[in-house]
């Protein structure tokens, strides 16, 4: 056996084996693409092998030329799939390159298969022998070269020049694995071009005595490239063992999260998800594989905005964030947090992907928060009503005493033999008013003595100051300080709670009141202002002629339990911020330039008052 | 303005105002009413009253103050207090002053004109002088 007939033979055997691994790989996964085109690359190179081998041992010039003929075929699948294979697997390579390669290519090979000899030559009239490797093998003698040569030369450096500029753009995009790739690909490539090159044409002028060997240098590219992506299926188990590790480790921070984790296939409509996302949602691993059973854990009054939020996502492909209630199987209920984020996987499917976590223990803190500062908003307001008591015993006497008056002059009149019945209208009139007035102030009362949580309307500003004022007054007048309101006419209207406002407001005039107390009594004033401020806010000012804060008070005025009055709780400032603050505005206190102190809040103007 | 009875009823109530000059008027007594203790001092024949029935709470000058300008200006006329509080510490007040009565607006009204008909009999005016 020749030597010839060994390297040959173990060239092709060498491609077939890489052309069978790859293609398998390929078969299995068909969307590994780069092993595809690597099948191709290798197949073609085992099929060039016999057609160089064919024209080693040709006896005619015609066999020679009908040889190289063949050989242009494998040769053209060989260049096209490594140009594939550059631009799948390095991922860059001008693409007008390429197609520019590819169409070069395809016109020699239909002008190869058209013509006679081959694309090479015009005519080959006589074949030489020479000695090589230890046997006698033809090369070719007298041929007239083909002037469309220069297409298979300019092809080679266009082939050249796509390798160099694709192997340079990976090499400074420079992320993890791209200069070794660069560097193998490249080289491997650069090497093989230039020697299969240079060979060929310096073979194909006459210049040189040697068989067509392209399938040889071949194998170092085609190496390089199996040794690539064995690198990758080598690393395989390796990356496995890391997404494994990778995946506990998720569900170890999963876990530790209270997180459940689940992904919707929207396609197939088909959910997988953690044992954990299960529990949340109260459903069963076979229940859970269906979307819809997990909408129906939804509660009623959650379950349209939920519907709504992921519908949503899913047109639009974003994110959906949102918390709502579930109702388990055992009737419980309790709140969770889900995020979900619509995209799809690598084979184009689309999914939702979302976490879904418990916030009851954050809900119920909530609401008892909620609780608290609602039994403290009410203790201040009854604790006030205290203060207001005296007040509010006048404001209540008045009509009843009016209604005292009247009953007993009706039953005098009534004594009497020709009662005066225009007179007893009036009364009876008067009286019914009377009564009207009693029950108003019932009204408010039963208002701020009530329990409630915090239920934001749109407030007309200007008719609760008035009312909080009228409230308020009969206490001013017995004290003789002036109450003043200078409400700006027309404001829009806050997005606030009357009750608690009113609750904010009175305890502020209350305090205003008070503080005006140890001035002497014809400056005795407390005024009550409200204007805008800015579009969004509308401000309310407290202002009293008192003595001011001390300046060492006044970042402490708000703290709960500070109070400088004998029998005070020092709670109503800390309450009323806390009011304001829920409402979305501010509360804080100022002394004035001209003597005196101003309490501020802003409440949000309502949405749709807005003008 | 002999044999006839002539109250000044002053509170800033209106509606309480006009239902006590009602009562009275119905025990034939003539009430005329003021809104405020200047209102009364501005009118000329202030002194002429037989008895005043004034609320001690009053917007500007309360009730007390009323009694106190009175005395100080040699006025002898009777007066009767209404309060809508059971304040002691304006019933004192009052009484020092030599009130001819101290009531609260629940207090029976036949109660009320009891005591004025006592302070303006003859004899009371005689008790006075």
């Amino acid at each position: 056996m020749s030597y010839v007939t060994v390297l040959w033979s173990m060239t092709a055997a060498a491609a077939v084996v890489a052309a069978m691994l790859q293609g398998v790989v390929w078969a299995l996964d068909r969307e590994s693409r780069a092993n595809l085109a690597l099948a191709i690359v290798a197949l073609s190179v085992a099929a060039i092998v016999p057609t160089e081998l064919g024209m080693m041992y040709s006896s005619t010039a015609q066999e020679w030329g009908e040889w190289v003929r063949w050989c242009h075929v494998p040769i053209y699948f060989a260049i096209v799939g490594t140009v594939a294979f550059v631009r799948i697997y390095m991922g860059t390579g001008r693409h007008w390159l390429a197609w520019t390669i590819v169409a070069v290519r395809t016109v020699i090979l239909v002008r190869n298969l058209a013509v006679e000899p081959n694309f090479n030559f015009d005519s080959i009239s006589t074949l030489d022998h020479i000695r090589f490797l230890g046997e006698e093998v033809a090369v070719v003698g007298n041929a007239v070269v083909s002037p469309w040569q220069w297409l298979a030369t300019a092809a080679g450096i266009l082939f050249l020049v796509f390798v160099l500029d694709a192997s340079i753009t990976l090499w400074r995009r420079n992320g993890p694995d791209d200069r070794r790739k660069a560097l193998t690909m490249g080289l491997s490539l650069l090497l093989f071009v230039v020697a299969s090159l240079v060979h060929t044409q310096l073979l194909i002028w006459g210049l040189v005595h040697v068989p067509v060997m392209i399938a040889l240098p071949f194998i170092i590219p085609l190496g390089a490239m199996s040794f690539e992506l064995s690198r990758d299926i080598l690393r395989a188990p390796k990356l496995a063992r890391a997404l494994g590790e990778s995946e506990r480790r998720l569900e170890l921070a999963a876990s530790a999260a209270g997180l459940g984790l689940w992904v919707w296939d929207l396609d197939h409509s088909r959910v997988w998800s953690t044992e954990r996302a299960r529990a949340l949602s109260g459903l069963s691993k076979d229940a859970a594989a269906d979307p819809q059973r997990w909408f129906e854990r939804v509660h009623p009054e959650d379950a349209e905005r939920v519907r709504h939020a992921i519908d949503q996502a899913i047109s639009l492909g974003g994110e959906y964030s949102m918390e709502y209630r579930i109702c388990l199987p055992d009737k419980r209920t309790h709140w969770v947090s889900a995020q979900g984020r619509s995209g799809s996987d690598s084979g184009g499917r689309r999914l939702m992907r979302g976490v879904i976590r418990d916030i009851t223990p954050q809900m119920q803190a909530r609401d008892e928060s909620e609780e608290l500062r609602r039994e403290l908003a009410h203790a201040g307001r009854v604790s006030m009503l205290g203060q207001l008591a005296s007040a509010l015993a006048h404001e209540l006497s008045q009509p009843l005493g009016a209604i005292l008056r009247n009953v007993e002059a009706a039953e005098m009149m009534l004594g009497s033999e020709s009662p005066d019945l225009e007179e007893l209208r009036a009364i009876v009139a008067d009286v019914h008013s009377a009564d009207r007035r009693a029950c108003d102030v019932i009204e408010r009362l039963r208002a701020l003595l009530g329990r409630r949580r915090l239920d934001l309307q749109p407030v007309a500003l200007e008719s609760l100051v008035h009312e909080v004022a009228a409230l308020v007054r009969p206490d001013a007048i017995a004290k003789r300080v002036t109450l003043q309101c200078d409400v700006v006419s027309g404001l829009p209207r806050v997005r606030g709670d009357r009750v608690h406002l009113s609750q904010v407001l009175i305890n502020l005039i209350l305090n205003g009141v008070d503080a005006v107390l140890s001035t002497n009594l014809a400056s005795r004033k407390v005024i009550i202002a409200a204007r805008a401020n800015g579009r969004h806010t509308i401000e309310v000012a407290v202002t009293d002629s008192g003595p001011g804060i001390p300046a060492e008070h006044v970042d402490r005025v708000f703290d709960p339990f500070f109070t400088t009055k004998p029998g005070g709780m020092g709670m109503g400032l800390a309450v009323s911020r806390t009011i304001i603050e829920a409402h979305g505005g501010r509360l804080w206190a100022e002394n004035n330039a001209e003597g005196g102190a101003t309490f501020r809040f802003t409440v949000p103007v309502d949405g749709d008052s807005r003008r | 303005m002999t044999g006839r009875v002539y109250v000044a009823v002053i509170d800033d109530d209106e509606s309480l105002c006009r239902s006590m000059c009602r009562l009275l008027h119905q025990a034939g007594l003539h009430a005329i009413s003021f809104s405020s203790a200047e209102e009364f001092l501005a009118d000329p024949l202030s002194s002429h009253f037989t008895c005043l029935l004034v609320d001690v709470q009053l917007l500007g000058m309360s009730g007390i103050e009323l009694h106190q300008r009175l005395i100080e200006s040699g006025m002898r006329t009777p007066v009767i207090y209404i309060t809508a509080y059971d304040d002691t510490a304006a019933r004192d007040e009052a009484q020092a002053l030599g009130c001819a009565g101290f009531f609260r607006k629940s207090d029976s009204g036949p109660e009320i004109i009891e005591a004025i008909r006592r302070v303006s009999s003859p004899g009371a005016a005689r008790r006075r002088t």
